[in-house]
């Protein structure tokens, strides 16, 4: 295939067909590569899906199974699917690929308000024996609004918007939607009177592999001891990693609070689906939750998750390829890519990280721009949950990733941004930038329209 | 002019948009024009579909045979139908993958109709390690829902707004007739007289309604993706479009390789391959998954050659020949090899993936992979060779 895609280039140039020719001045064309080796040439509604090249047959085969278990729908035990059974007895999805659709991320509710791609964290005051947050004693750290036939789930998640008006500096007019969050029906009686709730989306899961082998050294380089010209500081999550039994540096999650792409990924089973693994084998049904105790499990037979299923879901999340950046040499893009540093969107969305080595060829010693320091921000009261997560105040959000994020839209059909998807798209994001992210936000707002527009080109073409 | 690595991906990114906009000749000077090709493929389609839809009111006969009369002859006799009733539609699977009628709409048709596995606990009683549980299910379970029709199916589907629908479509059907699948080896063994209302099993009648409804589930997801490939269809008329064409083929070849690599090899063989788990076959209750998968593949190979049933139209393969014909001769080459090292694989397939990797079936299975695999990679090269970029395991 190396052959003909020279073939390609020779003919582009020779026919003179190549775009963006304009003289002097021109910005040079950016690298495609966002995910260095770990890049995909896929731009269709299967962007995300696409696996890493170089594997071995061995990792293929691991892909496969990792892809086919991601995918599929938990059922009720017992079944002779015994592999795949054991759904909840309270769950918030059914399968991986309910939450992240495509491996990219689903609307948080469907046309008639009902939940889908959205989870709820529950705690109270006060921290867990890890060092975690607080469980509530009868719902647990996550509301499960879904059970099994016979078994209630925990109650129904609702959300309603608020229009709130605003102005670029140039007085155009923009709306901003704010959300806000009821359960209604608990099943299992009130919950803590002190109930902190933290709604999140569930975020697409490509380029995980590389962010995992970001080497820690790097992503503290990008912690300010105080804040910088913008008002940046930065800050580690170090969460409980439950593999080592030792408190680590958070990467993954809204809050960095998951270590590794492992427990990300058995916390998940556990906490979404209802799948115990040898990670975490006692099930989420608390003592007073009577058909939920009762309720048959998949456990095979200390545990639902086969350490093989688990292994490979851990490995397909790793090896998703990360879609190239389009229209490299559009000069209106680029100009945009300028001024995401100029307006200082890269002191968090760091532009520019490498990979050490990793369990796989094209993941190791790559150069990335996954635009994200893996650090917690104060990102200001507008977006703040309010609810502690080991280091994280309920200020501080993790600066998301955003390769890819331009084929949202082609992806998931919709494009919902920020922690709890409120945002309509890049610039509202943008614009509900606060905190450490006001200055940014507000040198977007009060910049021309061309240059906003810039910058929105900038950030579609990821 | 030299072209580092890194500069190689935006061109073959552009290539695709340049070759459309009048950067090369539309087609080889022999063979069939390329909108014959598509029109060609499309025609076929639509007749695949509306024999898959048929196919279905046939079974359906079947079916409301077996019901007025539940032997062990007319459940024969109906499983002998579900079987035959699938073939015309693993024909069309080729033309997933690219966000067309079957898979590309709100309803996901393909979800609806083919998924597994399935969550059998959530439709009828079901048994493990031995102990059965008569009192689960929809079936079982008349307080969840009083009449089991299709809008209240529906309803209880949906009633988390889940994206999976996992309690209709062939394989719900299929479990009804079989049942679980116990043993090692071979299908369920569902007796007639879960049907029979006098006879030993919980709720004949409800378990009667839910293979009635499922049935006719199927018969109008078909007839509305048939419906969709309809000469005079919007979706159909705008696929044929000339102006359209770079994007159509793009789609096809999409659709062929992503479903040989990824589908029928990645996830059908290879996702079982690993777990070497029985259940993560197609066709787990009845035992007949090297069936679907020789069609799957047959289809795929008669996609490419522009036939279906006694039409031998023109192909995609002689636009290939056109621009490459050691590629074109190569790629029919591998889509052979491919239905030959399934047909290869001893049945049943649930034995054929135990075992270590030296075992004869698992040789077998691991040479399909290898087979399917090649020939998705294959597809990729003849697309590029007519100017068009897809996405299969792309290369520098």
């Amino acid at each position: 295939m190396r052959r003909i895609g020279l073939i390609f280039c020779s003919m582009v140039a020779l026919l003179g067909c190549s775009g963006g020719a304009s003289p002097g001045s021109a910005l040079p064309p950016a690298d495609p590569k966002s995910g260095g080796a770990a890049t995909t040439l896929d731009d269709t509604s299967q962007a995300y899906g696409n696996s890493i090249r170089k594997l071995s047959d061995e990792q293929a085969g691991q892909f496969s199974l990792g892809h086919s278990v991601f995918s599929r729908a938990w059922v009720t035990a017992p079944a002779t699917t015994d592999n795949l059974d054991g759904l909840g007895p309270l769950f918030n999805a059914r399968a991986c690929a309910s939450c992240h659709s495509k491996d990219g991320r689903s609307a948080p509710f469907n046309d008639s308000g009902a939940l889908l791609g959205m989870l709820f964290r529950l705690s109270i005051p006060g921290v867990a024996e890890n060092g975690g947050p607080n469980p509530d004693p009868v719902y647990g750290d996550q509301l499960r609004p879904f059970g099994i036939l016979g078994v209630p789930g925990d109650g129904t998640p609702r959300v309603s918007y608020e229009e709130q008006p605003g102005s670029y500096g140039d007085g155009t007019a923009y709306s901003l939607q704010k959300p806000s969050y009821t359960i209604e029906g608990w099943n299992y009686g009130e919950p803590s009177a002190e109930l902190m709730i933290s709604p999140r989306t569930g975020p697409s899961v490509i380029g995980l592999g590389l962010l995992e082998a970001v080497p820690e050294d790097e992503i503290l380089e990008g912690v300010h001891g105080e804040a910088d010209e913008n008002g940046v500081v930065g800050a580690p999550n170090y969460v409980w990693d439950a593999e080592k039994q030792a408190t680590v540096l958070g990467r993954f999650g809204w809050k960095a609070n998951q270590p590794s792409t492992m427990q990300q990924t058995a916390g998940a089973f556990l906490g979404d689906i209802g799948i115990t693994s040898s990670l975490f084998r006692k099930g989420t049904c608390s003592a007073t939750m009577t058909a939920c105790n009762a309720a048959t499990s998949g456990a095979d037979p200390d545990f639902e998750l086969s350490d093989q299923s688990w292994q490979s879901v851990g490995f397909y999340m790793r090896s998703l390829a990360v879609p190239a950046r389009r229209a490299v040499d559009d000069q209106l893009a680029l100009q945009g890519e300028q001024l995401f540093s100029k307006f200082g969107c890269a002191s968090c969305h760091r532009t520019t990280l490498h990979t050490g080595l990793a369990d796989a060829e094209a993941l190791s010693n790559q150069t990335i721009h996954p635009y994200t320091d893996l650090l917690l921000h104060d990102m200001g009261p507008d977006l703040a949950d309010g609810r502690p997560d080991y280091q994280a105040n309920g200020n501080q959000w993790r600066t998301p990733p955003l390769w890819g994020l331009g084929l949202l839209q082609k992806v998931n059909q919709h494009s919902f941004m920020l922690h709890d998807a409120r945002a309509r798209g890049f610039a509202e994001a943008i614009l509900w930038h606060g905190g450490e992210g006001a200055k940014a936000r507000e040198n977007f707002r009060l910049a021309e329209a061309s240059e906003r527009d810039a910058l929105l080109k900038f950030l579609e073409s990821l | 002019m030299s072209v580092s690595a890194r500069n190689l991906l935006p061109c073959l990114v552009l290539a695709g948009g340049l070759l459309s906009a009048g950067c090369s000749s539309d087609e080889g000077s022999t063979g069939a024009s390329r909108s014959a090709v598509v029109a060609n493929y499309s025609a076929n389609l639509y007749r695949a579909y509306s024999d898959s839809a048929d196919d279905a009111q046939a079974f359906q006969a079947d079916i409301t045979a077996f019901l007025a009369d539940p032997t062990d002859a007319t459940l024969a006799t109906a499983r002998d139908s579900w079987l035959a009733s699938r073939e015309h539609y693993m024909l069309t699977e080729g033309a997933r993958f690219y966000d067309g009628p079957i898979d590309g709409t709100k309803e996901n048709y393909e979800a609806l109709l083919n998924s597994w596995p399935l969550d059998e606990a959530f439709i009828d009683y079901a048994s493990k390690d031995g102990v059965v549980n008569e009192d689960v299910g929809i079936v079982n379970m008349p307080e969840l829902l009083k009449d089991i029709t299709a809008e209240g199916l529906a309803k209880l589907n949906g009633s988390d707004d889940e994206p999976e629908n996992v309690s209709v479509g062939y394989h719900a059907v299929e479990f009804l007739l079989w049942g679980q699948a116990l043993k090692d080896v071979g299908p369920g063994e569902r007796p007639a007289t879960d049907y029979a209302l006098d006879g030993p099993s919980k709720n004949p009648d409800r378990r009667a309604d839910y293979l009635k409804v499922a049935v006719e589930g199927i018969i109008s997801d078909l007839s509305a993706v048939r419906d969709a490939w309809k000469p005079s269809a919007s979706y159909r008329v705008e696929f044929e479009k000339g102006a359209n064409q770079t994007k159509t083929l793009t789609n096809i070849f999409t659709g062929l390789a992503k479903f040989s690599k990824g589908e029928l090899g990645s996830q059908r063989i290879g996702a079982a391959y690993e777990s070497k788990h029985r259940h993560d076959q197609h066709d787990c209750f009845s035992s007949e998954t090297l069936v679907d998968y020789e069609r799957d593949a047959v289809g795929i190979q008669a996609m490419y050659l522009g036939n279906y049933r006694d039409n031998d139209g023109p192909g995609l393969d002689e636009l290939v020949k056109a621009a490459d014909p050691a590629l074109d001769a190569d790629l029919k080459k591998k889509l052979q090899a491919s239905i030959d090292a399934i047909k290869d694989i001893p049945k049943p397939f649930e034995d054929a993936i135990a075992g270590d990797d030296d075992s004869p079936g698992r040789k077998k299975i691991q040479a399909a992979l290898t087979a399917l695999s090649e020939q998705g990679d294959a597809f990729g090269a003849a697309a590029h060779a007519i100017g068009l970029t897809i996405q299969v395991d792309p290369e520098e």
